[in-house]
C-alpha cells in the first residue's frame, strides 16, 4: 500500500509514520511538508491513500485539498486536522475528502480511525455524525446489505465516495456516464442522501468498506 | 452632546467672542439704523435737516464699517486674538460715540421727544448686552459714550425751562440702569464663558473616548488572535504525543513498560481534556464563540445523547430514562446546547451511585423546559452557588486531577448565558439534583422531500424497532430507515427487543421472521404486544412456506418476502404506522 502524508509538523509526521507502519507493516510511506511538495510527489505517482493536514504553510486548508484532489485523480484523501468543528468536517467532505480524523482524538480512537481508513472505510468524527461517541463497529461489518441495491450500484457508490468524478467512474467500470448517474440516484435514494457529501456521511455511519 | 447645527468650539475664548461679534455685526445694522431714523424723526423740525442727514450718514457708515471689519476679524490669524479684540473695542467705542452724538439734539427737542429718545438709547444699550455677550471692554466702550452724556443731560437740566426733581431722578435712574446693565453683562459673559468651556471639555472627552474605544477594539482583536494561536500551538505537541502514545501501545512491551505507557496515555488524555476546558472558558470569556441558532428537534437529539451515556449508566447500575414529546422544536445552537446537556448528564451520572437519571422535556409557554434530574448525592445549600465557580469541586479536597478541573459547570453557566437559556438548579443532600433549562420554541422547519418518495413527512421521527440476527442486515436497515428520516433501534433477539422497547417505546416493529435458535419474529412481536398492545409490526421472511403465511395471518402481522424492494418496504412501514 502506498501512502502520502502531508503535514507541516515534522515530529507529527514521524509519529504518524510510526503508527501507520505499525498498523500496516507492508505500507510504503512518503511525506511532504507543504502543498507544493505534495503536488510534486502526487504527480505521476500512484498512491492508495493521502493523509492531509489542513494547516500548512503557503496554500492550505480546503483550497489545498481541492488542488491535491484534482492533481491525484481519484486517490482518496483523508483530512487529518486539529479542527473538529462539524461545519469544517462537512466543508472538507464537500470539497472532496473521503474522511476526517481530528488530531484531538484519543490514542485509542486514532488507532481505530486509522485502521478503518487503511481498510478503505470512511471515518468521520462522532460529533460530526451527531451519533454516539464510540466507533463501535460490530466485527465483520465489511458487507452492508442494502435491500434492493445491486452489487453494481454499490460499486458506483464506492467510487463516488472515494472522490472519483463521474467520467472516471464510467471509464473504470466500463459503463456510460448516464448509467453511472442512474445507479447513483438509486443508491442515493436508498441512503436517504441527495449528494455525495450525504452519501459519505451515511457510509461513515454504516462503517462501509470500499474494497 | 453638541447639537449638529452648532459649529465646533474655537481654539480659545477670544476667538469665540470674535465669532459672535461677527455674527452680530451682520444682524444688527438694520434694526439699529431704524432706531437712528426714529431719533432723527423725533428731532426733525427742531434741528436743521442737513445736520440730521449728516448724522444719519455717520451712523450708517459706522454700521457698515462694523459689518465689514467685524465680519473679517475671525479669519485673520495674522493678528493675535488680543489685537483683534482691541480693534473690536475701538469699533464699539466709535459706534457708541456716533449714537451718543444724537444727544446733541437733546436740548432742542420737546419733552415727549426727549423721553422717547432716552428710551431708544437705553434700549440700544440693553440690546448690546446680548450682541457683545457681556464682554465688558466692548460693552463699556458702547454704553459710556451713550448713557454717560444722557444721564448728564438729564441731571443738568440743560435746555429745560425749569428743572425739578423729575429730571434729577431720571438722571439717577439712568445711572442705576447703567449699573444694572453692567451687572447683567457680567452674568451673561460668565454664562458665555462657561458654555464655551463645557463645549471644549466635551470635544476633549469625545476625543479621549474614541482613543479608548480604538484601544479596546485593538486589544480585543489581539486577544482573539492570541487565543487562536494558543489553541493551535498548545495542542500541537499534545496531538503529537497522542500519536506516539498510540504507536507505543502497539509495540510489544514488557508488562512493566505496558503499564507505564498506559499511565502516560491516561495522563495525556487528562491534559488534553483540561487544556480544552481552559481554552473553552477563555474563548467564552473573550466573547469569540459564534452562536448559530437553528430549529433543533428535541426528541432525536436527546435520544442520541441517552444512547451515548447508556453504557456508562448501565455500568453503574443506574437507570437512564428519557421522556420527550414528539414534534418538539427549539431555537438554539445545536453544538453549544449539546455541550451543556452533555456536561450536565455527565455530572449527574458521575455523582449518582444508585437509582436513576432522567431527561425530561416538557412544553412550556413560549418553548420547552428540559430537565436533567438525578437521584444522586445532591448539593448542600451552602455550596449551591459555588458549584458554578471555576475550579470548584465538591468532594475533591486533595485536588485529584483525574477528576477534572471543576470547570464543567462553569462552562455550562457561560454557555447558557450565551444562548440566553434560563437555568435553574434544585438540589438537596441525599435527594439528588435537578437542572432545568428553559429553551425558546421554534416552528418545525419544512422538510425537503426526498426525490421520488411519497409524503416523507409520514416518516418524520418515527421510531422503528428492528429485530434481525444478522449484523449486516441490521446496519443496512438502519441506514435505510435513517435515510427516510426515521429513528432506528437495532436488536438481535426477542429478549433484546423487549428490553429496548421498555425503555424507549417504538412506533413500528420491523422483524425478520427467522431469528437465532428457536426464536422467531412472530414470537417477538407477540412479546412486544404484551408491553404495548396495539403496536404496529411488519415481518420480513425469506421463507415462502405456507405455514409461515398462515402463522403471520393468524397473528395479524403483514408479511413481506425477501428480497424486499426498497419502495415496498417504505410503503409497508408507512401503512403500518398509520394503522
Amino acid at each position: 500500500m502506498k501512502l502520502l502524508v502531508v503535514d507541516d509538523h515534522a515530529l507529527f509526521r514521524e509519529g504518524l509514520k510510526l503508527l501507520l507502519t505499525g498498523l500496516e507493516p507492508q505500507a510504503r510511506l512518503q511525506e511532504a511538508g507543504d502543498l507544493v511538495q505534495a503536488l510534486k510527489l502526487a504527480d505521476g505517482a500512484d498512491f492508495d491513500l493521502i493523509l492531509l493536514d489542513l494547516k500548512l504553510p503557503g496554500p492550505h486548508g480546503l483550497d489545498a485539498l481541492e488542488s491535491l484532489r484534482d492533481a491525484s485523480a481519484g486517490v482518496p484523501i483523508v483530512v487529518l486536522s486539529g479542527e473538529d468543528d462539524p461545519a469544517v468536517v462537512r466543508a472538507a467532505i464537500e470539497r472532496g475528502a473521503m474522511g476526517f480524523i481530528p488530531k484531538s482524538s484519543t490514542p485509542e480512537v486514532l488507532i481505530q480511525a486509522l485502521r478503518l481508513v487503511l481498510a478503505r472505510g470512511v471515518y468521520l468524527p462522532p460529533l460530526a455524525l451527531g451519533a454516539r461517541a464510540a466507533v463501535a463497529l460490530p466485527a465483520g461489518s465489511a458487507e452492508i446489505k442494502l435491500p434492493g441495491i445491486t452489487e453494481r450500484q454499490m460499486d458506483v457508490l464506492r467510487c463516488v465516495i472515494r472522490g472519483k468524478p463521474n467520467k472516471v467512474i464510467a471509464r473504470d467500470l466500463d459503463i456510460s456516464e448516464g448509467t453511472v448517474k442512474l445507479h447513483l440516484s438509486a443508491v442515493f435514494r436508498a441512503l436517504g442522501a441527495h449528494n455525495r457529501t450525504e452519501a459519505v456521511y451515511a457510509a461513515a455511519k454504516l462503517g462501509l468498506r470500499l474494497v | 452632546m453638541t447639537s449638529p447645527t452648532q459649529p465646533p468650539p474655537s481654539a480659545s475664548l477670544e476667538e469665540e467672542i470674535l465669532r459672535l461679534l461677527a455674527r452680530q455685526g451682520r444682524r444688527v445694522p438694520v434694526p439699529v439704523f431704524l432706531a437712528a431714523l426714529l431719533i432723527a424723526a423725533l428731532a426733525y423740525g427742531h434741528v436743521p435737516a442737513w445736520i440730521l442727514a449728516a448724522w444719519l450718514s455717520l451712523v450708517a457708515i459706522v454700521l457698515a464699517a462694523r459689518w465689514a471689519v467685524l465680519g473679517r476679524l475671525p479669519a485673520l490669524p495674522a493678528l493675535t486674538a488680543q489685537a483683534r479684540l482691541r480693534v473690536a473695542v475701538a469699533l464699539s467705542a466709535i459706534n457708541g460715540a456716533a449714537h451718543g452724538l444724537s444727544l446733541g439734539f437733546f436740548p432742542f427737542i420737546p419733552e415727549l421727544e426727549r423721553a422717547v429718545q432716552t428710551m431708544v438709547l437705553i434700549g440700544l444699550c440693553a440690546g448690546s448686552v446680548a450682541t457683545t455677550a457681556g464682554y465688558l471692554p466692548i460693552f463699556l466702550a458702547y454704553i459710556v459714550p451713550t448713557l454717560g452724556p444722557l444721564a448728564a443731560l438729564w441731571g443738568s437740566g440743560a435746555g429745560v425751562a425749569r428743572s425739578g426733581w423729575i429730571e434729577k431722578s431720571t438722571a439717577g435712574l439712568i445711572v442705576l440702569m447703567g449699573a444694572i446693565l453692567i451687572a447683567l453683562a457680567r452674568d451673561v459673559y460668565r454664562l458665555f464663558r462657561e458654555s464655551f468651556e463645557i463645549r471644549l471639555q466635551q470635544a476633549d472627552s469625545n476625543r479621549q473616548l474614541k482613543i479608548a474605544l480604538d484601544r479596546a477594539e485593538a486589544a480585543n482583536r489581539a486577544k482573539t488572535r492570541f487565543l487562536a494561536s494558543a489553541s493551535h500551538d498548545l495542542r500541537q505537541p499534545i496531538h503529537t504525543l497522542s500519536l506516539f502514545g498510540a504507536a507505543l501501545t502497539m509495540c510489544s512491551l514488557s508488562e512493566r513498560a505496558s503499564e507505564v505507557a498506559h499511565h502516560m496515555n491516561t495522563a495525556l488524555q487528562g491534559l488534553a481534556t483540561q487544556l480544552d476546558a481552559l481554552l473553552d472558558i477563555s474563548k467564552l470569556d473573550a466573547g469569540v464563540v459564534r452562536v448559530d441558532r437553528a430549529p433543533l428537534e428535541l426528541r432525536p437529539f436527546l435520544a442520541h445523547l441517552c444512547e451515548e451515556f447508556e453504557p456508562v449508566a448501565r455500568g453503574k447500575g443506574l437507570e437512564l430514562a428519557l421522556e420527550c414529546p414528539r414534534d418538539a422544536f427549539v431555537d438554539t445552537d445545536r453544538t453549544l446546547f449539546e455541550r451543556i446537556a452533555r456536561n450536565l448528564l455527565d455530572n449527574s451520572i458521575k455523582y449518582t451511585d444508585a437509582g436513576r437519571v432522567s431527561l425530561r422535556a416538557q412544553r412550556e409557554p413560549g418553548g420547552f423546559a428540559v430537565a436533567i434530574a438525578d437521584s444522586g448525592r445532591g448539593i448542600p445549600e451552602s455550596e449551591q452557588d459555588r458549584v458554578f465557580e471555576e475550579f470548584y469541586q465538591l468532594d475533591n479536597p486533595e485536588r485529584d486531577r483525574t477528576r477534572g478541573l471543576g470547570l464543567g459547570l462553569a462552562i455550562v453557566k457561560r454557555l447558557a448565558d450565551l444562548l440566553a437559556i434560563r437555568m435553574d438548579m434544585t438540589s438537596a443532600p441525599g435527594e439528588g439534583t435537578t437542572f432545568r433549562l428553559l429553551l425558546p420554541g421554534a416552528r418545525s422547519p419544512s422538510r425537503e422531500p426526498v426525490v421520488g418518495t411519497l409524503e416523507p413527512s409520514r416518516f418524520a421521527s418515527l421510531h422503528v424497532l428492528v429485530i434481525d440476527d444478522e449484523a449486516a442486515v441490521r446496519l443496512g436497515m438502519k441506514t435505510l430507515l435513517e435515510g427516510m428520516g426515521c429513528r432506528a433501534t437495532l436488536t438481535d433477539s426477542t429478549e433484546q427487543a423487549v428490553a429496548a422497547a421498555r425503555s424507549d417505546r417504538p412506533d413500528v416493529v420491523l422483524a425478520d421472521f427467522r431469528l437465532r435458535g428457536a426464536d422467531n419474529g412472530i414470537d417477538a412481536v407477540r412479546a412486544l404486544r404484551q408491553l404495548y398492545p396495539s403496536i404496529p409490526a411488519v415481518l420480513i421472511s425469506g421463507d415462502i412456506a405456507p405455514e409461515r403465511l398462515r402463522e403471520a395471518e393468524q397473528a395479524a402481522i403483514p408479511l413481506l418476502h425477501k428480497p424486499v424492494p426498497f419502495d415496498l418496504l417504505k410503503q409497508a412501514i408507512a401503512s403500518a404506522a398509520e394503522r
